[in-house]
C-alpha cells in the first residue's frame, strides 16, 4: 500500500500542530498596548509654552542617563492598541505622525512621518519597560522626542 | 573696521574659494584697507603654520599585536556571515524535510487565526533583519544607539541643512 | 613558477590589487605602512587615544570588507583617510547627543566670540622650535570645540574644500566658513598669548 505520509511525517505534523495551536491559545491576543509621548528636551528650566508639563520623573531620569538635555516636557501623549497585522497611525502633532505595525511576539515596525513624508522606519522588538525613542534637533539647541513604550492592556 | 561678512570673504579668498570677480574685489579692498590686509596676513600665517606642523602621533601597539586584533575581527565577522549562510542552507534542508507536515500545519494555523482574529487581519509576518532601519529621504539621515543602563533605543534623525 | 610578491618594497597599488584577491599578507603590509597616519587622524579628531585606536581598527576592518569597491580613483591612503574620518564623524555625532557636551560650546557657535579677538601680529611662532610648536598647536586644537576642531582638521590637514566639508559635517557652507574662521583666529590668539607669557 502506498503511504501518503510516512509515519515520521504524521508525528511531526502532530507536534507542529500542537505547538502552533498552543502558542496561539496561550498568548491569547497578539495585540500590543502602547503609549507614545511627544517630548521636548531643553536645558532651560521652563518650557517656551507654559502649558507643557514635565515628563514623569522616572522617564526623565532615564532620558538624562543617555541624553544631554536637563529638562523634558510632554507636548502630547497617546495611548493606543495595535492589533497584529493592522497598522495603526497616531497623530502626535500637526507635523508629526507615527504608524505602528505589530508583527507579533513584541516585534513592531514604526514609521515616523514629518509633514506627511516618511522620515524614518525602524523595526525592532519592544519589551515591557523598554523605550523606543525617535529624536531630532529643534531650534536653540533643544530637541524633540517621540517616546514609545508598552503599557499594560 | 571691516564687517564679519567681509572677514569671511577675506578668508575665502585665502582658501581659493572665491570666483574671479569676488577675488578681485577682495584684492582691491586689501589695497586700501589696513584691517583687511592685517587679517589676511594673520590668517595666511596661521594656515601655513598649521599645514606644516601637525603633531606626529604613533600607534603605541606593535605591528604584530595591532595586526592580530584586526585579523581576528575580520575573521570573526566573516565567520558570522558564513554562519548565517550555513543556517539558511540548513533551514532550507529542514524545510524540505518538513514540507508535507508543515503545509498541513500552516493550513490549520490559518484556520485558527481566521476564527480568532478580528476582521481584516493578515497572517503573521516574519521579520527580515536586513531592513531594521531605513531613511528614505535624501535630506535626512539617521543613526541609532542603545543605552542598556536606561533600557532604551534612540533613533536620531538628522536633517541636512543647506 | 609564480613570482612571490616582495611585500615591503611593493607599491601601494600593487598591494591593493593583491589584497583585493584576498591576499591578507598584502593587506597587512598596507596596515603596517599607514596605520600611524590613520591613527593620528583619529586622535586629532577624537582627542582620545583609546577611542582613536578602536576606531582606526574598525576602519581597517571596513577597508578589508570594502576593498573590492576601491577602484583607484584616489590613492589608497586618501581612501583610508576618508573611512576613518567618516567613522570619527559618526562617533562625534553620537556623542553630541549624549550627556558629555558642554554648554560653553554654545557661546562659540553664536559667532560673537571671534569678533573680540584682535588681529595677531607679528608672527607668534617665530623662534619656536619645531617640536615645541607642534606641541603648542596640538594643545591649541584641544582647546577648540569638537565642531571647530573638525572643520580645521578637514580643511588644513586634509585639504578638503568648503563644499566637501559641509557635506561631511552635514551643515551649510556658511557654517563651515564661520567655524573655520573662528578656529583659525582662536589658534592665532592662543599661540600669541603663550608667546607673550614666555617673554615675561
Amino acid at each position: 500500500m502506498k503511504k501518503i505520509f510516512p509515519f515520521g511525517g504524521i508525528s511531526l505534523t502532530t507536534v507542529v500542530l500542537f505547538f502552533a495551536c498552543s502558542c496561539l491559545l496561550r498568548s491569547g491576543s497578539t495585540d500590543l498596548a502602547l503609549q507614545a509621548q511627544l517630548v521636548w528636551g531643553t536645558n532651560n528650566d521652563k518650557p517656551d509654552d507654559p502649558k507643557l508639563k514635565e515628563v514623569d520623573a522616572k522617564v526623565t531620569e532615564r532620558l538624562r542617563t543617555a541624553l544631554k538635555w536637563k529638562n523634558y516636557f510632554e507636548v502630547n501623549r497617546q495611548n493606543f492598541t495595535v492589533h497584529a497585522g493592522t497598522p495603526k497611525k497616531v497623530k502626535m502633532s500637526d507635523h508629526c505622525e507615527i504608524e505602528v505595525d505589530n508583527f507579533g511576539n513584541s516585534s513592531i515596525e514604526v514609521k515616523l512621518y514629518g509633514k506627511g513624508k516618511m522620515v524614518v522606519k525602524k523595526t525592532q522588538k519592544i519589551k515591557p519597560g523598554e523605550l523606543l525613542i525617535f529624536a531630532g534637533d529643534d531650534k536653540n539647541d533643544t530637541a524633540w522626542f517621540v517616546v514609545l513604550s508598552q503599557t499594560e492592556k | 573696521m571691516i564687517n564679519h561678512e567681509t572677514e569671511l570673504k577675506v578668508q575665502a579668498y585665502l582658501d581659493g574659494e572665491l570666483s574671479s570677480g569676488e577675488a578681485k574685489a577682495v584684492e582691491d579692498l586689501s589695497t586700501h584697507d589696513a584691517d583687511a590686509r592685517a587679517l589676511f596676513e594673520e590668517l595666511k600665517l596661521t594656515k601655513s603654520v598649521l599645514a606644516e606642523n601637525e603633531l606626529e602621533v604613533r600607534l603605541p601597539e606593535s605591528r604584530g599585536f595591532y595586526w592580530s586584533k584586526i585579523q581576528r575581527q575580520i575573521e570573526r565577522e566573516e565567520k558570522g556571515r558564513a554562519t548565517e549562510q550555513t543556517e539558511t542552507a540548513a533551514s532550507s534542508w529542514w524545510l524540505r524535510f518538513l514540507a508535507p507536515a508543515g503545509a498541513l500545519a500552516v493550513l490549520v494555523v490559518l484556520v485558527v487565526v481566521a476564527l480568532r482574529a478580528p476582521k481584516g487581519a493578515e497572517t503573521l509576518v516574519a521579520l527580515d533583519g536586513s531592513h531594521e532601519i531605513e531613511t528614505p529621504l535624501e535630506e535626512t539621515s539617521s543613526f541609532s544607539f542603545q543605552s542598556e543602563a536606561a533600557g532604551m533605543t534612540v533613533v536620531w534623525v538628522d536633517s541636512h541643512r543647506e | 613558477m609564480s613570482r612571490k610578491l616582495d611585500y615591503p618594497s611593493a607599491a601601494d597599488d600593487v598591494l591593493v590589487k593583491a589584497a583585493q584577491k584576498a591576499d591578507m599578507q598584502a593587506f597587512e603590509e598596507l596596515v603596517a605602512r599607514h596605520r600611524d597616519k590613520i591613527y593620528a587622524r583619529a586622535v586629532s579628531m577624537m582627542r582620545n587615544e583609546e577611542e582613536a585606536a578602536d576606531l582606526s581598527q574598525e576602519a581597517w576592518v571596513k577597508a578589508w570588507q570594502r576593498l573590492k569597491q576601491f577602484q583607484g580613483e584616489a590613492s589608497f591612503v586618501t581612501w583610508m583617510t576618508r573611512i576613518i574620518i567618516n567613522l570619527c564623524l559618526d562617533q562625534l555625532r553620537k556623542q553630541k547627543r549624549l550627556r558629555a557636551e558642554s554648554i560653553e560650546q554654545l557661546d562659540e557657535e553664536s559667532g560673537g566670540v571671534e569678533r573680540q579677538m584682535p588681529v595677531v601680529t607679528p608672527n607668534p611662532t617665530e623662534r619656536m622650535e619645531r617640536g615645541e610648536l607642534r606641541q603648542r598647536i596640538d594643545e591649541a586644537l584641544g582647546k577648540l570645540s569638537c565642531e571647530h576642531r573638525t572643520v580645521l582638521i578637514l580643511h588644513e590637514f586634509e585639504e578638503l574644500e568648503y563644499k566637501e566639508i559641509a557635506k561631511r559635517m552635514q551643515c551649510s557652507i556658511g557654517t563651515v566658513m564661520s567655524r573655520l574662521f573662528y578656529a583659525r583666529r582662536k589658534i592665532a590668539t592662543l599661540l600669541a598669548g603663550w608667546k607673550r607669557e614666555e617673554s615675561r
